[in-house]
């Protein structure tokens, strides 16, 4: 192993003319060094050592124009906090509210735990778990025999009892590999082989003229299709907030815009961990930080991966827009490579969704799109739908994938301090394989606190909030009868009323800034962006909230939307007596009736 | 001296071509003028240009809290970000209606300032 | 759930539903107004600047002012009014309707205006990478926050389109103490009115830098800058021309489509030339008895012909409920040479109204054009202009002589001649 690293290095070293070095620890982590002058040397070399036999994983700590992917401890914020005192304290803490920290959350929740989960950003699902296409994997675009393609294909299966039990939107409707001429021809074969392997259900190849029937809008005829019809469509942003509601009704607690900057470890024990706000104390800590999770292993002294942020953009058409909606998978040319590159579908709001691509970069804060991402997205998606322009496009966005070298998920219990238990590296699939982690961290909750003990009434159903537009008329009548804000519609692109958005504002897990509210009620994701509605959201969650407009955020806390006041501003009374002044004379002469036709 | 200007007062924005002299700045012609009006626009805009004033002042008790205000007539244009900058410090009372006095005599030029609508 | 009935259903209160309403009354027929807000005259009670009204009133009002010339009259007439009542859906000629007070109302019109108005282009429209902080926002939206809430959208403001909302945006943002660092405008021409340029400017010193775009949006959490970069005759950046300017708002004002969600709910045809339905001329849709007025048609530069349009969307109506709408198969009107976008797309030879306009948007400036409009050879009406630019809406009107002139066989053709 040691001979082939050097071989390998001393190559990289030489072709990119850089000085590289590699250590390798008695853990069998190599640790590279040095200066590259390109960082896609060292994304190539970090994935290669990665194969070499034996070794456990790999730390980047190249350097490229003066950054690094290496974990700098934050001595200031680290000490802040420790200044602030006692947070909180739990027996569970869970570092992240992404959908994996918000299902280990939840599925933790049935037991006599005290569970803290803390997330940095102002709001849950702030990672992976928001910017992502929202599928549901079937399990057979993944190298089989790794983690990832075991709870693929678990996770997968688990998926039905999470929408039936927590009310988010699901829709199971299977996705197609196909192939149209002899450059292709094997990729609906190899989805099969990968799929046999990884042991998906129901896969099968079916007409192409069956195919056809099945997406109206595809016109052009395959050669060969494999139909895996047990990939589902969700969002993944809807899946964590439901969960993490979840989690809140059965006791856990949610810290937002709770960083965490240090671990506390004494003699290999975990004691807590430090945040921007303060201390919290617990005896076990779950490391479920997306792509900051190497950091925060860093922080309790058990780093043996380097998390290299993947960047992806995706997007996403006005629901007019024809095209498939179901996935097609066909001539991309990443499948099952490292990087799942995406293909084209609709969300299952309807909107159909093109990409994500897949691009090394070095920040892992960089959520920006730039013209070379859309050029891949717009190009995969001409392979189906070769008429749409950048123009159709109503919102585009990049996310970030939390991959390790391995290109595989890392879960499992620290092996040098004790109440630490990883659950890092998780990419694609991990949307559709977090039931089965949830599952398998409980597993080694268990191992690293003993046999739990179950709560007597611990509620598994989380009810959907009121979506006014899909009720029929009579039940919108009957609600705002009984509630007239759902009878004042905010959102005219998506017929969302103040109702909902003052229902959001006050769920269990709050939703105070614009793209919370955006995220669970569509409001401003329509074809006006939030021109119109914009204003007058902003002034509810004034309201509700008792913040001044200034202080009301978009997302992170320097993101106001509006910076003060020009003039003093009086709120009016209430005029809106006069509305209807004509409605009851005029009905009574038109004859009108209570009862609807 | 020839100055170029363009009309405001109709949407058709007519391009004026103004003779001054060259020592006092005084006017003397006027060209391109599609309208009577352009000619007595340019004399005012060589002379002493002036432009309307709208801006909204701060209201109490009406289902708005800021009330749209204009000045009678136009107002010398010096004077036009000063006379803004005097209606921040204005708050009114709900019901106002439209060509209600807002401020009198705004920055001493003699013009008034009127509601622009009623609330 | 109450059900309605009312001879003539208007949606929306803006300049074209006061106006539409008003005249249906004064024809005789009951008329409901629908208003998805709780104030009158739409779009109208945030555009506080003046310039409103000339043709119409002989006067330059500001946008309230106009408003309230309508709003008094409709106090006064029989037009019965829906507030804070939003249209959900129109199927087969009833509205589904739902307001806080009277939850879901069912009206059964004998026909409908819509009149919607339009809606602002976004950033999703033009092509701006980069990151999503807040402080990016269409000028109508600025307008609104700045005007009618009194809320200050940023401190440092570069404006991205000179479309006349921009420009007016410009100067109201640099009277309440905002620096505007500049207006930026991809095409060689300036996309609103010369006079407010002049007036919006100019007068101000704020600078105008044309054939030059953003590119780029800064900023991780609320916007930080924007990178500028000159572009060539094919809109194309130019290598080395790029600079960053650093600002808390980028103001867009992009253009503006007519919005039309709920005309495609109720199944009329959109004309991809207009972005609007497709229209007679008594405003009629292709759905018997849809009408459509204002902005919802086509968006017109002047209030003015707004309440024009919608005057003649309510005759129409009257016509259509009286049995006196035409019966023949219509004539397609046809776009000619540098005619973007126009005004009524077809034409009934059996239309028995009075005189009758033709509105059109040219692609480019011209100068010593001619407007015509032809059947075959033979030129139905023609009006020279000195010069027509896309900003400016061109209006063609016929008398019902020239209108004589129009024979139940070709398509009419509207085209710019040199």
């Amino acid at each position: 192993m040691v001979k082939r690293l050097q071989k390998l290095v001393a190559k990289f070293s030489e072709a990119s003319s850089c000085s590289i070095s590699a250590t390798v620890r008695e853990d069998q982590v190599v640790v590279l060094e040095g200066e590259v002058l390109d960082w896609t040397t060292a994304d190539e070399l970090a994935h290669r050592v990665a194969k070499i036999r034996d070794v456990r994983n790999v730390i980047n700590h190249l350097s490229c124009g003066g950054r690094s992917l290496a974990y700098i401890p934050n001595k200031e914020a680290i000490a802040k906090g420790r200044s602030l005192g006692v947070l909180d304290e739990a027996d569970v803490i869970i570092v992240g509210a992404g959908v994996i920290g918000s299902g280990i959350a939840r599925e933790l929740s049935k037991y006599k735990l005290d569970i803290v989960v803390l997330e940095k950003g102002d709001d849950v699902s702030q990672g992976a778990s928001k910017a992502n296409n929202g599928m549901i994997h079937p399990g057979n675009a993944v190298m089989p025999r790794t983690l990832k393609a075991k709870l693929n294909v678990e996770g997968n299966a688990m998926y039905g009892d999470w929408a039936k039990e927590l009310h988010f939107e699901f829709k199971r409707l299977g996705t197609f590999a196909l192939s149209y001429d002899k450059h292709d021809f094997y990729i609906p074969w190899l989805v099969w082989i990968a799929g046999r392997l990884n042991k998906v259900p129901e896969m099968r190849f079916i007409s192409p003229d069956n195919f056809l029937e099945m997406e109206k809008d595809m016109h052009t005829k395959p050669r060969r299709v494999l139909y895996s019809p047990t990939a589902a469509y969700v969002d993944g942003y809807e899946v964590t907030i439901a969960l993490a509601e979840n989690a809140v009704m059965n006791g856990a607690r949610f810290h937002l815009s709770s960083e965490v900057v240090d671990v506390d470890v004494e003699d290999g024990i975990v004691k807590g961990v430090v945040t921007n706000r303060g201390l919290v104390k617990g005896r076990l800590v779950i490391n479920a930080a997306g792509i900051f999770a190497d950091e925060i292993a860093a922080m309790a002294g058990d780093q043996f991966y380097t998390l290299h942020p993947r960047k992806g953009a995706i997007a996403i058409f006005d629901k007019e827009m024809k095209g498939p909606t179901r996935a097609l998978n066909g001539k991309l040319p990443t499948t099952l490579r490292n990087t799942k590159g995406g293909g084209v579908h609709r969300t299952v709001s309807g909107n159909p969704l093109w990409g994500p691509n897949a691009v090394e970069i070095l920040d892992k804060t960089d959520h920006s799109v730039q013209p070379e991402d859309l050029d891949y997205v717009m190009g995969s998606g001409a392979i189906v739908r070769a008429d749409m322009k950048r123009s159709d496009i109503i919102a585009c966005f990049a996310g970030i994938r939390a991959a390790d070298y391995k290109e595989d998920f890392i879960i499992e219990r620290s092996r040098v301090v004790q109440g630490f238990i990883h659950v890092a590296g998780i990419q694609s699939p991990g949307l559709a394989a977090a039931p089965a982690i949830a599952k398998m961290v409980e597993g080694l909750v268990k191992e690293e606190l003993g046999e739990l003990s179950r709560k007597d009434d611990w509620n598994p159903i989380r009810e959907k909030p009121v979506v006014f537009s899909r009720l029929s008329p009579k039940e919108q009548d009957r609600l705002v009868s009984e509630n007239p804000s759902y009878g004042h519609i905010v959102c005219r692109c998506e017929t969302i009323s103040e109702g909902e958005i003052v229902d959001a504002i006050n769920r269990p897990i709050p939703a105070v800034t614009f793209d919370a509210i955006k995220r669970r009620v569509r409001a401003t994701m329509g074809r006006c962006q939030g021109g119109f509605c914009g204003p007058r959201i902003l002034e509810i969650i004034a309201r509700e909230t008792g913040l001044r407009p200034e202080e009301v955020k978009k997302q992170g806390p320097n993101s106001s939307i509006v910076v003060g006041t020009i003039r003093e501003r009086y709120e009016g009374i209430d005029c809106r007596k006069t509305e209807a002044r004509f409605v009851s004379s005029m009905a009574q002469e038109m004859g009108e009736s209570d009862e609807s036709p | 001296m020839e100055r170029r200007l363009i009309c405001i007062n109709c949407p058709r924005g007519c391009e004026l071509i103004v003779e001054t002299d060259d020592t006092s700045g005084a006017f003397i012609s006027v060209e391109g003028s599609a309208c009577i009006r352009g000619s007595s626009f340019a004399l005012a805009e060589i002379n002493r240009p002036e432009r309307m004033m709208t801006s909204v002042v701060s209201i109490k008790g009406a289902k708005n809290c800021m009330l749209p205000v204009i000045s009678r007539r136009p107002l010398p244009k010096a004077k036009i970000v000063e006379a803004v900058r005097a209606m921040r410090a204005i708050t009114v009372d709900a019901p106002v209606h439209e060509g209600d006095i807002i401020a009198r005599d705004i920055v001493g030029t003699g013009v008034d300032v009127i509601a622009a609508r009623s609330l | 759930m109450r059900v309605l009935k009312t001879d003539i259903a208007i949606i929306g209160a803006g300049p074209a539903g006061l106006a539409a309403a008003l005249e249906a009354s004064r024809l005789g027929k009951s008329v409901t107004l629908i208003e998805r807000s709780d104030d009158l005259g739409g779009i109208l009670q945030q555009c506080i600047h003046d310039g409103f009204g000339l043709i119409r009133f002989k006067k330059q009002l500001s946008g309230p002012q106009y408003a309230e010339r309508f709003i008094e009259e409709l106090k006064v007439s029989d037009v019965s009014l829906l507030l804070d009542t939003t249209v959900l859906s129109i199927e087969d000629k009833v509205i589904f309707a739902v307001s806080p007070k009277e939850g879901v109302l069912t009206i059964h019109p004998g026909a409908i205006v819509l009149a919607m108005g339009c809606r602002e282009r976004t950033r999703s429209q033009v092509e701006i990478y980069g990151t999503r902080p807040s402080g990016v926002m269409t000028a109508g939206t600025v307008q609104r926050y700045i005007n009618l809430e009194g809320y200050l959208p940023g401190r440092r403001a570069v404006i991205l389109g000179s479309g006349d909302i921009g420009l007016i945006m410009a100067r109201r943002m640099h009277l309440e103490g905002i620096e505007v660092l500049g207006v930026y405008e991809v095409m060689p021409e300036v996309g609103g009115l010369a006079r407010n340029v002049y007036q919006c400017l100019i007068d101000y010193d704020i600078p105008l830098h044309l054939s030059t775009t953003v590119t780029e949006i800064f900023g991780r959490e609320r916007l930080e800058g924007v990178r500028v970069v000159k572009v060539d005759e094919d809109r194309r950046p130019i290598e080395g021309t790029e600079g960053i300017v650093a600002c808390d708002l980028l103001v867009l004002s992009v253009g503006l489509i007519p919005e039309n969600e709920l005309s495609r709910k109720a199944g009329v045809c959109i004309s991809p030339v207009t972005k609007g339905p497709v229209l007679d001329e008594s405003m009629m849709t292709t759905v018997p008895g849809i009408f459509a007025a204002g902005n919802v048609a086509i968006v017109f530069d002047l209030v003015d012909y707004v309440s024009d349009s919608a005057e003649a969307a309510a005759r129409g109506a009257v016509r259509y409920l009286d049995g006196q709408a035409p019966a023949t198969a219509p004539l397609d009107v046809i776009a000619g040479n540098n005619v973007a976008s126009f005004l009524p797309s077809r034409y009934h030879v059996d239309y028995v109204g009075e005189e009758l306009s033709f509105f059109l948007r040219v692609k480019k400036m011209q100068s010593n054009a001619r407007v015509v409009l032809k059947q075959g050879d033979t030129i139905i009406k023609s009006k020279k202009q000195q010069v027509v630019r896309p900003a400016e809406m061109v209006a063609l009107k016929l008398t019902q002589k020239d209108l004589a002139l129009i024979e139940a066989s070709s398509p009419l053709v509207l085209h710019i001649e040199a």
